[in-house]
């Protein structure tokens, strides 16, 4: 057996380590045998005989391999445990994406940050002015949120449009429904809009309502009705009177 | 046996270790000195033991210039490896001192 066969038969069973790692225990192998035959070689011994000696000396070469391929089988096990908890964490994620509660927690938060004003393009024409606002209203356990208002043109008619929002006090807590349902929005003289739009989730819910205005209108009102709950909120309109 | 061998080759590893950072081939000519050639292990079978070692944290591997001018790898016992040694070096002489115990009431009793 040569130096190289017996490299060789070391490294066979190591195929678990990384290139590198076979690399370092063939070079350390290979410097061990070097260092003895260089002592042999100085002592008058005949390179091949001291080569033959040197491999003899080192043991079997198949279950030194063994041997230290089984150092490397504890981290076989730490790779798989570091797998299954990612794996774990992705499961869990598309878990929570699939039922909807990442994204209603996700929408909870941005309504109380920065509400969504998607649900109200195309709706009004010729807008003259728009207000961000925050007007806030406790509703049980969730908040009512007024955020903008503006002003322009609806089925060829002057009009004001407003957004709100409704979440749960708790960033993560599910938000009532029914938002849509018991919102109106008045103008001065008790007029309402006919049709509004809104979405939602448990997270939040979204509406957007709309009343006809009139030359010197200065606000208009919010009003949510429920059963033993009615709350109106008075909202100013941009521009104030110059609308007029 | 060849369990207790492998156990037994991890002691003196970590004990030729507490002196001084060494390179296999040094260990093996320093454990052969020390052990008054007592010791006849194959010399291969010393590098698994070190590679679990390194593995296990109890000692930390680095290349260095050898006296010889050529470069080796040497191994550095841990903290954790000081740690271990100080347990092993107990575990040992608890054993040995069995060991001489049933041999002397032997002795005794012939």
């Amino acid at each position: 057996m040569t130096r190289q066969e017996f490299l060789d038969r070391v490294l066979s069973p190591l195929g678990r380590l990384t290139a590198e790692e076979r690399a370092d225990v063939r070079r350390e192998l290979e410097e061990h045998v070097e260092d003895r035959m260089e002592v042999m070689l100085e002592m008058g011994w005949d390179e091949e005989l001291a080569e033959g000696r040197c491999l003899e000396a080192m043991g079997d070469p198949a279950e030194i391999g063994r041997e230290m391929a089984a150092q490397y089988r504890g981290r076989g096990w730490l790779w798989l445990g570091r797998a299954a908890v990612a794996l774990t964490v992705v499961v869990c994620i598309q878990a929570l994406l699939g039922f909807g509660m990442l994204s209603n927690a996700w929408d909870s938060l941005a309504a109380r940050i920065r509400p969504s004003t998607a649900i109200s393009i195309g709706e009004l024409k010729n807008v003259e002015a728009v207000a961000d606002l925050d007007i806030r209203a406790e509703i049980g356990n969730d908040i009512l949120k007024i955020y903008q208002v503006s002003v322009g043109e609806k089925d060829g008619q002057r009009a004001a449009m407003v957004l709100a929002c409704m979440y749960d006090r708790l960033p993560f807590g599910i938000a009532a429904d029914g938002l849509r349902a018991k919102s109106r929005l008045f103008n001065q003289r008790g007029e309402t809009g006919t049709s509004g739009g809104g979405s939602g989730n448990y997270g939040a819910e979204y509406v957007v309502r709309w009343t006809p205005l009139e030359p010197g209108d200065t606000h208009v009102v919010w009003e949510y009705r429920a059963i033993g709950e009615s709350i109106r909120l008075e909202i100013p309109l941009p521009g104030g009177e110059e609308t007029a | 046996m060849k369990k207790q061998s492998i156990e037994h080759t991890r002691l003196l590893a970590l004990s030729l270790l507490a002196g001084e950072d060494m390179y296999g081939y040094q260990m093996i000519v320093e454990l052969a000195r020390r052990s008054n050639h007592t010791f006849d292990m194959k010399e291969g079978t010393l590098y698994p033991v070190l590679h679990g070692l390194e593995q296990e944290g109890f000692v930390e591997a680095y290349r260095k210039q050898a006296p010889t001018g050529r470069e080796r790898k040497y191994y550095h016992l841990t903290r954790k490896g000081e740690h271990a040694l100080r347990e092993e070096e107990a575990a040992w002489k608890r054993y040995s001192g069995a060991v001489n115990d049933v041999l002397r009431g032997g002795a005794e009793a012939v």
